[in-house]
């Protein structure tokens, strides 16, 4: 990652640097994750956690989400911002009913959803009985927003809860990306 | 006229035979390097680093740095501005750049003061004329300036950059260097006509010998290199950097060149043909210091270049009687200096004034628009100039003027 990054700085510096310049590094976490991440959800009220990547078995709640070690602190950051899409398949037979809210939480913390993560964004989808849609989460962060520091120091803990009622239905992530606003060049180098 | 070689004393620096013919298209005018006026501004001095970091930090340019510096005789109105975002997007695919709107950015073969063919050292900041009779002139002056500064991605990085993906066992380069040397010049030049029995024109030669004596030299170049591993992931990085340098009492610098030109030149029209550094001589004694990730060394070293390395200038002009009267200059040029370029301008009287135009390419599209003035004894020449950035295809326009008396 270090090798790349240092590659990146090297097309930045042809990109030509202005002292107005603000670069954005966006980082695709879903290609570097290698499998694809998908699921079924049974019938009946749920309340899972993902990513599961303790076993994949989302019988055994996985509620410490994912490490995430991309950052470049607080004091050069203007702005965060997290983009998660996924597709969800109601297979069930009544209309299905759900909610996603994202937490984040220090590197060590091991349940997300409880008390020791803080909540940084949310969407919801209601479904038809045999319908699909997309379900598309949107977090932008700035500085003084809750979560906003532990984001930018750059070792953190991300996850989602989905939680609602229906008679089963299939998930699939599409998109995850982060991606990190810098302030202007001029604000990163003045002494 | 957008940059055109006019036969004629003016140009006599390209072409030496032009010294003999005096002035057949009206005086010339000596043209003012306004692109030192343009380095003064904060968006592209590095100046105020050391004069006021506030304004520089929130101020400078890269972009707009290079393109001024690459123009010393315009200065710019719209330089080169470098994107206010720039998205870096990583992926396990590789890397892409672009624009906060997603577009790819716009970037060429490299930026910087490009290196001209045709001369041995940097042209004289001043210089004292003294004649010798027999047509002979000579001049000594003082040169300190840049051999060229450039920026230049290697074919693979370019690739890189034009939104291609990383490739397996590839090395990525990106090679900065710059020149600069000083010292004294002196030269001769000899021009003449040379009747020709049952032609209707004269035909003009032209030589010039230039000796210089070099005091300062740097010369630096320094190179990063990621090279990617079979998964096609950057794997390895290296950096080395070379400089060579010359100041007094740490070496010296001597040399010489010849140039040699050609005219024909009838009552309405004149072609010519000049070639600089038609043979030429330089050797430098200094100091090499090169260091790698490994370590450094310094050494000292003579660099030597001699031989056949020209820049040559096939120029004409001429004028068009119009059919209501008056007539119209036509003036066009073509040659080599390290890359071909070629210009075309045209020049209208109206009263003691001249209006003109012209169109070029020259390491990118050269366009001009202006005027002449005659104010008492002081001749003003003024125009408006566009030209495209070989770096990133910006056209910056700008002012350029002449002054003669």
């Amino acid at each position: 990652m270090r090798k790349t990054l240092a590659l990146a700085a090297l097309l930045v510096a042809l990109a030509g640097c202005s002292m107005q310049t603000r670069y954005t590094l966006s980082v695709d976490v879903l290609s570097f994750l290698g499998d694809v991440v998908e699921g079924n959800v049974p019938s009946g009220a749920f309340e899972v956690y993902l990513p599961d990547d303790d076993d994949g078995d989302l019988a055994t709640p996985d509620p410490d989400g994912t490490l995430v070690e991309a950052g470049l602190g607080a004091d050069r950051l203007e702005a965060i911002r997290l983009e998660l899409t996924a597709t969800i398949a109601n297979t069930g037979t009544i209309p299905l009913d759900l909610s996603a809210e994202v937490y984040v939480g220090d590197a060590g913390t091991n349940d997300l959803y409880h008390g020791s993560g803080t909540q940084i964004g949310s969407a919801s989808l209601t479904l038809a009985a045999g319908e699909s849609g997309a379900l598309t989460l949107l977090v932008e962060l700035k500085p003084g927003d809750p979560g906003f520091d532990l984001v930018a120091a750059g070792s953190f803990r991300v996850g989602t809860k989905l939680q609602g009622f229906g008679d089963g239905f299939s998930f699939r992530l599409e998109e995850l990306k982060l991606a990190l606003t810098t302030k202007r060049l001029g604000e990163l180098l003045r002494p | 006229m957008g940059g055109v070689l006019l036969p004629g004393i003016a140009g006599s620096g390209k072409n030496p035979a032009y010294a003999a013919l005096g002035q057949p298209f009206g005086p010339g005018t000596f043209t003012l390097p306004l692109g030192a006026l343009g380095l003064l501004f904060p968006d592209r001095s590095p100046l105020y680093y050391f004069l006021d970091p506030n304004t520089f930090y929130r101020s400078f340019d890269l972009a707009s740095f290079l393109d001024q510096a690459s123009a010393p005789e315009t200065l710019l109105f719209n330089p080169a501005k470098s994107p206010e975002e720039v998205v870096i997007e990583l992926s396990a695919d590789g890397i892409r750049i672009t624009d906060g709107a997603g577009n790819p950015l716009a970037l060429g073969g490299g930026a910087g003061i490009p290196k001209r063919t045709g001369s041995l050292v940097p042209p004289a900041l001043f210089r004292i004329p003294f004649g010798l009779g027999s047509g002979i002139a000579g001049s000594v002056g003082v040169f300190l300036g840049s051999d060229g500064i450039a920026l230049e991605p290697n074919a693979a990085l370019g690739r890189l950059l034009a939104g291609g993906g990383l490739e397996p066992n590839q090395t990525y380069a990106l090679t900065a260097r710059g020149s600069a040397s000083g010292g004294l010049a002196l030269d001769f030049a000899f021009a003449r006509p040379l009747p020709l029995p049952g032609v209707p024109g004269i035909l003009y030669l032209g030589a010039r010998g230039q000796a210089f004596l070099g005091l300062l030299r740097l010369d630096a170049r320094v190179t990063y290199r990621v090279t990617t591993d079979d998964q096609a992931q950057p794997a390895t990085e290296a950096t080395e950097s070379r400089t060579f340098y010359v100041y007094p009492g740490q070496g010296i610098g001597y040399g010489g060149q010849v140039d040699l030109g050609l005219a024909y030149a009838e009552a309405d029209w004149v072609v010519g043909l000049g070639v600089k550094n038609a043979l030429g001589f330089a050797t430098w004694q200094g100091t090499e210091e090169v260091r790698t990730d490994g370590g450094s060394t310094t050494a000292p070293k003579t660099e030597t270049q001699f031989g056949f390395d020209p820049a040559i200038y096939l120029s004409g002009a001429g004028y068009v009687p119009l059919e209501e009267g008056g007539r119209l200059l036509l003036a066009a040029d073509l040659g080599y200096d390290g890359a071909i370029f070629g210009h075309l301008g045209t020049e209208y009287p109206i009263g003691p004034s001249r209006v003109r135009a012209g169109i070029g390419y020259d390491r990118g599209l050269v366009l001009g628009t202006g005027a002449g003035f005659e104010l008492g004894p002081l001749r003003l020449d003024l125009a408006l100039t566009g030209r495209t950035s070989p770096w990133d295809g910006h056209l910056a326009f700008g002012l350029q003027a002449g002054i003669g008396f």
